[in-house]
């Protein structure tokens, strides 16, 4: 009896454990119990290591060249058949109320980079950085691909930073913002012209490449002066599937599972369904921003897809890209989960998009991560508690360098 | 002990693994099963399955050769005490 209660003198209390053991295992109830803590404990230190403790991650450190953006990339193509019953676009955007959103003067004066640029120009000399100074472009970049100066000529300004009724006007970029809202459904479209592809730029959290970095979009657009942005795809939640951002790829598509999506040194965007992208001929032809989220949204004949290999379908806040053709593109916010707008399907989202004029559209990361800021001010109305969307690992944004 | 530790350690890991499967199918994109620590987990499952496997087999081995052994014993024991019977 006395064994049972305590280690004899001189044991070891592991050999005394072991005996009370043998002699007598625990209670089923108590293995039970003691098996579903350690369950719990484990997934809240899986939790930790996967989503919660940020850590660096080196980048793959090849650059694109802008020059080799010429030229058309082969024809993507679609693997799965998307036949069948078309899905109805969730309002109809020609009849629908809409109503332009004034930016205010004394945030686009914020967010004028036009005194920063001439800093840097200043601090260059004559030498400008490649890629950097959109003012310049008709000067110095005219035979560069993704120079759209002469095209939408009639969209930019002389140079003067403007806010109108409807967005923003400038010397380099020309942004239409709208908020249309029917019964159940709120959504705001970004209608953007670029003169220069520079102009279009995505940002990390903490301005670091990394697992589960985060930040708020406005706090990351903000920092890089950006006058637009939109959530981008969330790639720090993930360990794998492409990330190129403004010309450098960071990480390769080393498990191709999602659909990808790349913005080209040109201007063009095209969408890859999940399996077919190859990162190196992305690069080797110009890949200027890839995002692996999705999925695409519109077929490469045009279509807007009517199936999705997703459970993530029900209606909720959405961000999508649209691109309409090189230098004209959209950022579409879709309010979700609240009693003015019950959000939308990838199904409806897609009807939208293909509404609204896009040739290729991308879904990004939704829920609460949905948000649109511009002029240092949130756009929309993002789901959850804070009222100011998720935090997250990207954006993209829109910048007047 | 690890004897005793392997087989919970199993339950756990498999527990695991079954709800990675299920928050998996509601949001892909976060990849619960496609990653480096999940992988890892996977690994551990399968070394702890395979010691454990093998430690059962050769427990059903040992288990079988015993009654083997005593089966053959009781058989000796019989065929040493027909004659004996006849006998008597």
């Amino acid at each position: 009896m006395q064994n049972r209660r305590r280690p004899a003198q001189g044991r070891p209390a592991s050999n005394w454990l072991k005996g009370q053991l043998a002699q007598r295992p625990l209670p089923v109830w108590v293995l039970v119990v003691a098996d579903i803590l350690l369950l719990g404990i484990s997934l809240v230190v899986f939790a930790l290591f996967h989503h919660v403790l940020r850590h660096p991650v080196e980048s793959v450190g090849i650059v694109s060249n802008r020059a080799d953006a010429r030229g058309q990339i082969e024809e993507v193509y679609d693997v799965e058949e998307d036949d069948g019953e078309e899905v109805a676009s969730p309002v109809d955007v020609g009849s629908l109320a809409e109503s332009s959103i004034a930016l205010d003067e004394g945030n686009v004066a914020a967010v004028d980079a036009s005194e920063a640029t001439a800093d840097l120009e200043e601090d260059a000399g004559d030498t400008l950085p490649a890629q950097s100074v959109g003012a310049k472009v008709g000067d110095y970049f005219t035979e560069e691909p993704g120079d759209f100066g002469e095209k939408f000529a009639d969209k930019f300004t002389d140079g003067e930073v403007k806010a109108t009724q409807s967005g923003y006007q400038s010397g380099n970029v020309n942004i239409g913002l709208k908020r249309y809202e029917s019964n159940d459904v709120v959504f705001y479209v970004a209608d953007i012209y670029l003169r220069d592809i520079s102009c279009f730029k995505t940002a990390f959290a903490q301005d670091t490449f990394g697992k589960a970095y985060r930040e708020r979009t406005l706090t990351i657009c903000q920092r890089i002066n950006g006058i637009l942005a939109v959530n981008g795809d969330n790639y720090g939640s993930r360990d794998d599937g492409v990330v190129i951002r403004n010309g450098e790829l960071f990480r390769k598509d080393n498990y191709p599972n999602q659909d990808v999506c790349v913005l080209y040194w040109d201007g063009r965007i095209e969408t890859y369904a999940a399996g077919h992208f190859d990162c190196e001929d992305a690069i080797a032809n110009g890949a200027y921003q890839a995002w692996n989220f999705g999925p695409r949204l519109i077929t490469s004949d045009g279509k807007a897809k009517k199936h999705f290999n997703s459970v993530v379908t029900p209606s909720n806040p959405r961000t999508a890209l649209g691109y309409f053709e090189p230098g004209h593109y959209c950022f579409v916010v879709v309010d979700g989960r609240s009693g003015d707008s019950g959000g939308l399907t990838l199904a409806e989202l897609a009807a939208l998009m293909k509404d609204l004029g896009c040739v290729r559209a991308y879904n990004m990361d939704g829920g609460n991560t949905s948000v649109m800021v511009a002029a240092n001010r949130i756009i929309s109305n993002p789901s959850g508690a804070s009222g100011e969307g998720r935090e997250t690992s990207d954006i993209i944004a829109i910048v007047d360098n | 002990m690890l004897r005793k530790l392997l087989p919970h350690a199993a339950i756990i890991l498999s527990g695991m693994y079954f709800v990675f499967f299920f928050i998996d199918r509601v949001n892909t994109a976060m990849a619960f099963i496609n990653n480096n620590i999940t992988k890892r987990l996977l690994f551990a499952l399968c070394v702890i399955s395979i010691v454990e496997a093998v430690w059962l087999i050769r427990d059903d081995r040992r288990k079988t050769r015993q009654q083997q052994a005593r089966a053959e014993a009781a058989r000796r024991q019989r065929q040493a005490e027909a004659p004996r019977r006849y006998v008597r």
